[in-house]
């Protein structure tokens, strides 16, 4: 495992050059990115560290193709994925990320198979369905797929963000903080769950946080201030 | 300014979308209050306004009244006002005649007599006098001048010896066609001409009048405060003459008031409905800031005033609007129904008098009703959204997800996800709420179901021919009662029937003419039955035998041929005579006074049958036996309809041919198929336009309750529809999803409409048919307005969806996703 995690340390995944994203105008300016330049290599657990109202969460959404830069570009695979149009760039988000967000954000409606299997078929993909079971036997919620994300508690329902962002096999996992609505107990289990079914997969990890414990069990920590990268 | 009122002010400003669209639903609400009853009252002004215009304004005349009644008339508490008319001469001409009338000012004005120019007489020696006369008397005179005319006095029995006076002529009175016609003319005498003339004992006046109060009396209670008037002046019943025509114009149907407040009944439910659904679904999102402010410590009676204020602001706006709008709509919406339509002298006169602005449609109560009326509406539609916003607790209010509570602990689910099961997901998650979205919307398209299925039922031809089974038919041109002209009573002209062998001749002779099919008429008073005390009066049809299978197939109950009503003891009853007579039955005996030509006879008859006849049948008579047995009763040839049958391409020569030949009889008129066709469809066309008016702002409301639907669905699901894109749903797939909600609204919409729509419809119609309203016979399904209004519906429902998903587009995604953060 190790060795195969040394071998994808070597390529970027995910790389931004020179990002700008600026809100607001003239002396109320607020440089939320600020020319950032950084790379991810894959299979690599990051995590980007900062105060609140540094821009992490910013970059986590310019990272994940869901909010458009000023300027500059953000690469994944080697593909400028501002160059493609929303359409486009919608497929490419489901195919190469998975979110997981801090108010786990599962669809009320659907029960918790369909919230995990949902970005697959919205892919229109068929749903592998061993490969689903067994992640929601390794996250511990197989007993819960056919209850309403209402009846879960906080660690349950990240547990099904987490399998939801994990099922369509995405090459990047973006997490927002994912730990900052449950209590430090479920804190611990949520992450190491994380990391390690990252581990198993082969996918790449992308953490916000401001917890230094959090930042510590990371491969890499990048720290962000005034939307720069200010340590690697 | 308080808290309490800054913030709903602040809340008035921050939700202006909602604002907004509750406020154009109360601008419409307010529109269709003021509307309804201003056209409604309009109309009525309109033809009050106009039958003062055209006809004599007193309600009623009493013959031969010596001068001490008179004096002792004109005190009385019920006269409002009185004018005069004594016949003073009579100016003798070839083959006419022409009355001298002396006339107070008050006559001339109730009886509508002006002068084309100069004033009436007031010296002894001046007269008014028409070109007619002076033409019949072979003088070229004008007004100043003075001229010769001989005279003969009207005295107790007979006229008086020729005189010749000088007079002065001071006015010129208008020469109508009848006049000419029938040679017939007046001329106006001065007082002092008539006092000099008529010694005091002699007078016997003609006196109008109009009773006090009248604008809050039925016409029957005016008719019988003048007749107990004259009782009580010694004035014989047979001198009191009612002003019929004037009266009757005059009156209008106590079921138009109630129709009047069962549409706004049903408008100010559409406003509640709507308003109501727009508030309620906008409190939701609303509910976590009521909970903050509840938990800075707000009591439950300052959110419930925070809600309620903010309503009434938007009322504050809106009502004046729908007002100022709708003054503008009843205006031209009056003049439009009125002026084109074309109709009688009547309808063109209350065109001419809403287009002159001859009345005030405006009423002040109407605003401050339509003012009351939609506050109320506004009041009751904030009463649950208050109690939504007030009775949460803080710490509920953090956590309510917009109302979209998930009472199902598990759900099955689907296996693989796709975009319709996302949808049907999402539709079921609430299913009271959706439901009640698809009922609301629903409201509409099943009310405008039900119109569209009465007006398709209301076929003109169809109901025409119900009343005309040939293309032409002659019949008696009777008045029952009329005491001005007793030789119109039909007892009185059967005796000498105009319908007789020589014009069935004549007819036959028409080319075109194939036949003739006769039905006579026999009045009848019933004396079991009565109507103030006196019997009822009715009519008794006589149908020939070639209707009598036509008559066997309507009859709904018992059973009885034509060769059996024969025998002359049995009569088939109408099936509408069973509203005056409700108990009436099968097997009852009916004793009837038969109005024959040589007086009156008693006959008692068996119930045998009651049977739903068409008009053509039987002529709105209420009992009905073979045309021999009338005649034979009678003693005369009763008949009073003739229905002529003719070759269909020359039916209009042989109009033209009867209209000649009806010119030189009298007590005769020709009704034509075509006529009644055009009178049919002017009726239905009249009614459809009011129909299709209300239904059009009907559907505004429903749009508005659409958009309503579809703007809080996209709203307060922002934050998911964020998570679901950040997740892996394009744009397209986005769209596709809405635009498949939209569509099970529409389907939904669509399928409750037209089902349920199509049900009450023919429900309504069964019962329209029953009580014979618009004369509808037989159901027609509205194909074309079911098809209109599932067009309107998909169109709307897309247009709105893409206009929504447009708006909602320009929120970024981050937005959406942080909505709730």
């Amino acid at each position: 495992m190790k060795q195969e995690r040394g071998k994808y340390m070597s390529e970027k995944i995910l790389e931004t050059q020179d990002l700008c994203k600026y809100y607001g105008s003239g002396e109320n300016t607020v440089k939320a990115i600020d020319h950032t330049t950084m790379y991810i290599q894959r299979g690599e657990f990051t995590a980007i560290v900062g105060r609140s109202g540094s821009g992490k969460s910013t970059l986590l959404h310019m990272l994940g193709a869901l909010d458009r830069p000023d300027s500059g570009k953000v690469l994944i695979e080697g593909k400028d994925v501002f160059s493609l149009k929303d359409e486009r760039l919608a497929i490419f988000r489901r195919r190469k990320i998975g979110f997981v967000f801090q108010n786990f954000n599962l669809i009320p409606s659907l029960n918790v198979w369909e919230n995990i299997v949902l970005p697959i078929g919205l892919d229109k993909k068929k749903v592998d369905r061993d490969f689903v079971l067994d992640l929601a036997a390794r996250i511990g919620i197989k007993e819960k797929l056919e209850s309403l994300p209402n009846t879960l508690s906080g660690g349950q329902q990240q547990r099904v963000a987490i399998a939801r962002a994990l099922a369509a096999k995405p090459a990047i996992i973006l997490a927002d903080e994912p730990t900052g609505s449950l209590d430090s107990s479920t804190e611990l289990e949520v992450i190491s769950l994380l990391k390690a079914c990252v581990n198993e997969y082969g996918q790449t990890l992308v953490m916000i946080t401001h917890d230094e414990t959090i930042a510590q069990m990371a491969d890499r920590a990048l720290v962000i201030a005034d939307g720069k990268v200010v340590s690697k | 300014m308080n808290t309490v009122n800054q913030t709903a002010w602040a809340n008035f400003k921050k939700n202006r979308g909602k604002n907004i669209l509750t406020g154009i639903a109360i601008v419409l609400t307010t529109v269709l209050v003021f509307v309804i009853p201003t056209i409604g009252f309009g109309q009525i002004d309109a033809q009050m306004a106009a039958v003062n215009e055209l006809y004599p304004t007193f309600h009623g005349m009493y013959r031969g009244v010596d001068e001490k009644t008179v004096e002792e008339m004109r005190p009385r508490a019920e006269v409002e006002v009185m004018g005069l008319r004594q016949d003073v001469a009579q100016i003798p001409i070839e083959d006419g005649v022409v009355q001298m009338l002396y006339c107070d000012e008050t006559m001339l004005k109730l009886g509508k007599t002006d002068l084309e120019t100069g004033y009436p007489p007031e010296r002894d020696n001046e007269i008014a006098v028409s070109e007619g006369i002076l033409e019949q008397l072979g003088i070229t005179a004008g007004i100043g001048d003075t001229i010769q005319i001989p005279f003969q006095v009207i005295e107790p029995d007979g006229l008086g010896y020729e005189q010749t006076d000088e007079f002065v002529i001071t006015g010129i009175l208008p020469t109508t066609k009848e006049q000419r016609e029938a040679n017939s003319y007046f001329a106006l005498a001065s007082k002092g001409f008539m006092e000099d003339k008529q010694p005091e004992d002699s007078r016997k006046y003609r006196v109008v009048f109009r009773i006090a109060g009248a604008d809050s009396m039925t016409m029957d209670a005016i008719e019988k405060t003048f007749e107990e008037m004259a009782a009580d002046l010694g004035i014989p019943q047979s001198n009191v003459v009612s002003n019929g025509d004037y009266l009757w114009a005059n009156y209008v149907d106590p079921a138009f008031y109630t129709g009047v407040v069962v549409v706004l009944f049903v408008v100010v439910l559409a406003g509640i409905l709507t308003i109501c659904s727009i508030y309620y679904i906008s409190i939701i999102y609303k509910v976590q800031e009521y909970g903050k402010i509840k938990a800075l410590g707000a009591t439950k009676k300052q959110i419930r005033q925070m809600v309620f204020r903010e309503g009434m602001l938007v009322a504050g706006i809106a009502i004046p609007i729908g007002l100022a709008l709708g003054s503008v709509f009843a205006k031209v919406g009056l003049r439009y129904l009125w002026t084109s339509f074309a109709g009688n002298d009547l309808v063109k006169m209350i065109g001419q008098v809403i287009a002159q602005n001859k009345i005030n449609i405006w009423k002040p109560w109407i605003f401050g009703m339509a003012i009351v009326v939609t506050l109320l509406t506004v009041a009751v539609s904030l009463v649950r959204p208050m109690q939504i916003a007030s009775q949460i607790s803080p710490v509920e209010a953090m956590r309510y997800d917009g109302g979209m509570k998930i009472q199902k602990k598990k759900r099955k689910g689907h296996q693989q996800m796709s975009l319709a099961g996302l949808t049907g997901a999402n539709l079921s998650r609430n299913k009271k709420r959706t439901g009640l979205t698809v009922v609301t919307l629903s409201l509409t398209g099943i009310l405008f179901m039900i119109l569209s299925t009465i007006l398709s039922c209301a076929d003109a031809k169809e109901i025409a021919r119900e009343s005309m089974f040939d293309d032409l038919r002659i019949s008696v041109d009777s008045q029952r009662g009329d005491k001005m002209h007793p030789e119109r009573e039909w007892t009185v002209i059967c005796k000498n029937n105009p319908l007789n062998s020589s014009l069935e001749k004549e007819i036959l002779r028409i080319p075109g003419v194939k036949q003739i099919t006769k039905s006579s008429e026999l009045q009848i008073w019933l004396k079991d039955l009565l109507d103030e005390g006196e019997p009822w009066g009715s009519g008794l049809a006589g149908i020939p035998e070639a209707y009598a299978s036509r008559m066997e197939d309507c009859i709904v109950q018992g059973k009885v041929t034509y060769e059996e009503l024969l025998q002359g003891d049995k009569v088939v009853m109408n099936k509408s005579f069973l509203h005056w007579a409700p108990d009436w039955k099968l097997g009852d005996t009916v004793n009837m006074v038969l109005e024959c030509g040589d007086g009156q006879v008693e006959k008692s008859f068996e119930i045998v049958a009651i049977a739903d006849m068409p008009e053509g049948l039987s002529h709105y008579a209420d009992f009905l036996l073979p045309k021999e047995t009338v005649d034979a009763l009678s003693g005369y040839d009763m008949d009073y309809y003739w229905s002529i049958d003719t070759d269909k391409k020359q039916t209009k020569s042989v109009e033209e041919a009867l209209k000649t030949i009806l010119e030189e009889r009298e007590f005769l008129e020709l009704k034509t198929y075509e006529e009644e066709v055009a009178y049919n469809e002017k009726n239905s066309g009249f009614t459809a336009q009011i129909c299709y008016v209300f239904m059009t702002v009907l559907g505004c409301i429903g749009i508005m309750n659409l958009v309503n639907t579809l703007i809080n669905s996209i709203y307060v699901r922002r934050r998911e529809l964020g998570i679901l894109q950040a997740i892996g749903l394009s744009e397209k797939q986005m769209e596709q999803m809405l635009q498949l909600e939209g569509l099970f609204y529409t389907g939904g919409t669509l399928g409750l409409s037209l089902c349920v729509g199509s049900l009450a419809g023919y429900l309504v119609f069964l019962y329209a048919k029953e009580n014979r309203i618009l004369g509808i016979v037989s159901f027609h399904y509205p194909v074309w307005q079911a098809v209109f209004l599932a067009a309107a519906v998909i169109v709307i429902q897309l247009a709105l969806t893409c206009l929504v998903i447009r708006v909602f587009r320009r929120q970024s995604m981050i937005e959406r996703i942080r909505f709730s953060e």
